[in-house]
């Protein structure tokens, strides 16, 4: 009894765990190259916002907030120059991995897989269909209007 | 560079101020620990040293004298009396043949008076103890896998 | 059935083993598959640890008193609740119980990141996998729960097991241990985050995003097991007081010490992406500690008022934790590159350096307290003689650095980031900062001889009223905008911005914990011996003792003494302290009386009868605002829990996740509309 129950449990063990089928894998979010550069910037706005919330409170002086709010948008220059430096870069490696036997596409745009890599610097572009405003990456809900998108395509 | 200095110059000082606190802190509540024998074996100008000397507590010794409790330590063949005049209540595992760790001084007439006494609670990892219920502890001895 | 829970065990283990290579391996070539077998095996070791514990559980609920386990730890007078408790109580069901939680933990880090992360879950998988084999190792093959008894080959069984120790039956202990695991097993999680992304290379601060609200769940886990070890040693323990300084409880607070200087930087390296190795070294730290707390309270290798065994497991955690320590400093100097700062300090006199001084104090304190912990062991290493330091070593070390943490705490807020002029620390500090001198000099003045007392006193309330500053003046702003009155506003402020507000409801918990620490400095106690009928004094009590009373119910003896207390002439409360015996333990424990009041406790335990029989020995305390503490205590919960909802903002989609805080100054808001579209 006890030898029977141990053999069962061993085997469904085992085929649950080396079984697997290709549509057992999960669905993978794009990655986006540049996301940490998106959060960065977040980070650089909620400083901002910060800096302009303890000056209203009256905790800066008016000389401390403008100079740190010099300070972050100098930063927040780089850091779009850096964005879009990114995504020329993987404009051109696009075109090139367009042409045929162009490897180089994957090294200089390191993302997860290449099925990915085609969806997000691709030129296909993801619509919003309450507004019309689109976006380069598959979004749940509008980056514009708010309301939920449903992955259609333009 | 300027501020490097100055956060080393206040780092530097709140790590000294610190190590000083704790050097003087270990010179000021620091004891050894000692076994019966080394005790017995100690010459006169270790009295001043705090000792912690750990035994079982001899069954029977318990007496109580005042705000005084006299006891024995055994460790083997070796006895240590100890006269425990603490202000701290004595802890409710203590009593016969529990494992005690008294924390005091030697005397001359080698008595030892002890400040504190912990007694180890048989607690959640503890050995089983014997005596308590010789059937068990003798089966679980002979434990296989 | 014990073969049946010995087995789920052993598979386990080589499940373990199969994750940790397959994700690793997966990881790293890429390959789905494989990544994806690895996560199965993570449920599946899941389920079969469940069984495993199911098993033992029954086990201890039906009596089988042939595993030796149940024998030792269970017997059948036990309530249920302290026959479940059993589960953690000994060695070997508690490495059980730290598996089976690690794994829960595991199952549901790779459920929830099943879509997201992708690019490190294999390594994230791996690491924690890696600690599961360590825990599934020993019990499998060290330290097994599902051994019999045996007299030759013959498998045998007692009547009655040996129960758990009377000291222990009380329900602050029943879910006092359980509550540190959750802290200690929790930690691992976002340790594994941290090396995969340090392994993965991964730009940015995702891991500290994903494992932000995990860090703080644990954390909570670890200072309620801890406040609950406090309380219980309190009430319980006779002498009133709530900490040691006992190797025990050391090991318990390293972590929580590291883990708090974590959950504070991190927020360096989330605005300004400064500290990184720093934040790596720290959660590491914890994690390693969590380690070699589980160590110390199982090997033995410091004596303790807790009893411990000796026991064979302390090499292997030895080797785990070198191997542990070898590969992440391997890690980390490796990939120091990826870790780079990408800002600088600007000033001391700025919120950052307040961070900096913060964590570099709480290190201290962590190096204080393990110094103290294993001084016996390093001086034996050293100089060949075992000596040990106890409380006052801790106390000097640690009471001026808690009270410059407190310090710490209300300066934190004042400074703003990057540099702070003059005129703004002028506006900040003068009010708060001239109240809590006059509070010192008035102290003095009043006959507190009690310096650190004064200056603690000074400091919470200068912190006190900082942080109330920083809830008016923030209701204050937000109001002006919203048209809100000052408690509404104050509601609303906390919702925009859960994790500072919260985070402020936290310190001034702490700084009405500190209220209750510093009272300790005017404790009163007294041991007497008093005849019927007589009275003795302390503090402003005139305490009579009445009578004794003996009884007897199943379980032990009692006697107990009514002692009645009076103030000034006045009939305050009747305490009955109580001495039980209990028979089949031969143990006797002492219940307290403790009367609490906001100001002080009056707290009585009853120490037993003269040798005549005649007299009462009565130890008498007065513990000034100890009740304080607890109330931070609760306070500090419902900190925690705010922090952990999330901001209103985040909660809300698309743009409104650049509405957030910002009010007024409207080139603000034009600034930030070309953001949504940055990625064009």
């Amino acid at each position: 009894m006890i030898l029977a129950l141990s053999i069962g449990l061993v085997v469904v063990v085992l085929l649950y765990v080396l079984v697997i089928r290709p549509q057992d894998l999960p669905f993978v979010e794009p990655h986006s190259p540049t996301g940490h550069l998106d959060e960065r910037k977040a980070a650089i706005y909620e400083n901002l916002r910060d800096a302009n919330f303890e000056f209203l409170m009256g905790k800066l002086s008016p000389d401390d907030y403008q100079a740190t709010k010099a300070d972050l948008q100098q930063e927040l220059n780089a850091v779009n120059v850096e964005i879009q430096t990114v995504a020329s870069k993987l404009d051109s490696g696009k075109a090139k991995a367009a042409a045929p036997k162009s490897s180089n596409a994957k090294a200089q745009a390191p993302t997860s897989t290449p099925a990915v890599s085609e969806s997000v610097a691709g030129t296909q572009r993801f619509v919003c269909g309450n507004c019309g405003a689109s976006f380069p990456l598959p979004l749940k809900f509008c980056g514009e209007c708010g309301s939920k998108m449903d992955e259609a395509r333009a | 560079m300027n501020n490097t200095w100055k956060f080393g110059l206040i780092t530097v000082a709140i790590l000294g101020v610190i190590l000083w606190l704790a050097i003087g802190g270990i010179d000021e509540s620091k004891a050894y620990y000692k076994t019966i024998d080394e005790v017995k074996a100690m010459g006169d100008g270790e009295l001043e040293k705090r000792l912690r000397v750990a035994g079982d507590v001899m069954p029977g010794s318990i007496v109580r004298d005042g705000s005084l409790v006299r006891f024995t330590l055994i460790q083997d063949d070796l006895r240590l009396p100890v006269i425990y005049n603490g202000t701290e209540p004595l802890p409710d595992t203590f009593r016969d043949n529990a494992q005690a760790l008294a924390d005091g001084r030697m005397a001359t007439d080698g008595t030892f008076y002890a400040k504190r006494i912990q007694a180890k609670c048989a607690s959640k990892y503890a050995p089983k103890e014997a005596g308590s219920d010789g059937a068990v502890s003798e089966v679980i001895n002979n434990k296989a896998s | 059935m014990e073969n049946l829970g010995s087995l789920a065990i052993l598979f386990a283990f080589l499940l373990a083993v199969f994750a940790t290579a397959a994700s690793l391996v997966g990881g790293w070539k890429e390959k789905p598959f494989l990544v994806a077998s690895g996560e199965r095996a993570v449920y599946a070791i899941w389920a079969l640890l469940t069984l495993a514990s199911g098993l033992l559980i029954y086990a201890l609920l039906t009596g089988d008193f042939r595993l030796a386990y149940v024998a030792a730890h269970s017997n059948r007078e036990m309530p249920i609740l302290y026959k479940f408790a059993a589960w953690w109580g000994g060695q070997e069901g508690s490495l059980l119980f730290w598996a089976w939680i690690l794994a829960s933990y595991s199952a549901v880090v790779v459920f929830s990141n099943r879509r997201s992360h992708r690019r490190i879950m294999p390594f994230v998988v791996s690491v924690l996998m890696g600690t599961m084999t360590f825990f599934t190792l020993l019990i499998a093959f060290i330290v097994g729960p599902f051994e019999v008894l045996a007299v030759g080959k013959l498998v045998t069984a007692v009547p009655d097991g040996n129960g758990l120790n009377p000291l222990l039956q009380h329900p602050a202990m029943a879910i006092h241990p359980p509550m540190l695991y959750l802290g200690y097993v929790g930690f691992t999680v976002p340790f594994a985050f941290a090396m995969g992304s340090l392994i993965r290379r991964e730009p940015g601060e995702a891991w500290i995003h994903t494992t932000r609200r995990w860090t703080l769940l644990t954390w909570l886990f670890q200072s309620i097991g801890i406040l609950l070890g406090a309380g219980w040693a309190y009430e319980v323990l006779g002498w009133g007081g709530y900490w040691g300084w006992d190797p025990v409880e050391n090991a318990s607070l390293l972590p929580w010490i590291t883990g708090t200087a974590f959950l504070h930087s991190v927020m360096m390296q989330e605005k300004k992406g400064m500290m990184k190795v720093w934040n790596m070294v720290l959660i590491s730290a914890t994690f390693l500690l969590c380690i070699f707390g589980t160590f110390l309270t199982r090997s033995g290798i410091v004596s303790s008022v807790h009893a411990f065994a000796q026991s064979p497991i302390g090499n292997y955690f030895i080797a785990f934790l070198a191997l542990a320590i070898g590969l992440v400093v391997y890690l980390i100097l490796d990939r120091m590159d990826f870790l780079h700062s990408e800002a600088r300090l600007d000033s001391v006199m700025s919120r950052e350096s307040s961070f900096l001084f913060n964590n570099l104090l709480l290190l201290a304190s962590c190096f204080a307290v393990l110094w103290g912990t294993l001084f016996p062991v390093l001086s034996e290493a050293f100089t060949g003689e075992k000596i040990s330091v106890d409380a006052p070593f801790f106390n000097r070390v640690m009471v001026p650095i808690g009270l410059f943490l407190l310090l710490l705490t209300g300066m934190g807020p004042l400074f703003a980031w990057r540099r702070t002029s003059a005129d703004s620390l002028r506006r900040n500090f003068l009010w708060p900062g001239v109240a809590g001198l006059a509070l010192m000099v008035v102290l003095v003045a009043f006959g507190m001889h009690h310096a650190y007392a004064a200056i603690s006193f000074g400091f919470c309330l200068f912190v006190g009223i900082v942080i109330v500053t920083e809830f008016v003046k923030g209701a204050n702003a937000l109001g002006k905008r919203t048209g809100q009155w000052m408690l509404p506003a104050m509601v609303e402020l906390t919702r925009r911005n859960t994790r500072r507000y919260g985070g402020y409801i936290v310190h001034m918990a702490i700084v009405i914990m500190f209220v209750g620490f510093t009272g300790a400095a005017f404790n009163k106690e007294l041991t007497i011996e008093v005849p019927m009928g007589g009275s003795f004094r302390l503090g402003g009590y005139d305490l009579r003792v009445r009578e004794i009373e003996n009884g007897q119910t199943g379980n032990y003896v009692w006697n107990h003494a009514k002692v009645d207390a009076y103030v000034n002439g006045r009939f305050l409360v009747t305490m009955e302290p109580e001495r039980r015996f209990y028979e089949s333990s031969r143990q006797s424990t002492s219940e307290v009386a403790i009367r609490r009041a906001p100001l002080e406790d009056l707290y009585i335990n009853f120490a037993g009868t003269s040798e005549d029989g005649q007299k009462a020995v009565i130890q008498a305390y007065v513990f000034p605002l100890v009740s304080w503490i607890w109330v931070g205590s609760w306070m500090m919960f419902l900190g925690t829990f705010v922090c952990m909802v999330p901001s209103k903002v985040d909660r809300q989609t698309g743009r409104t996740k650049l509405v957030s805080t910002q009010i007024g100054d409207p080139s603000l808001d034009l600034e930030e509309e070309p953001a949504v579209r940055a990625g064009d």
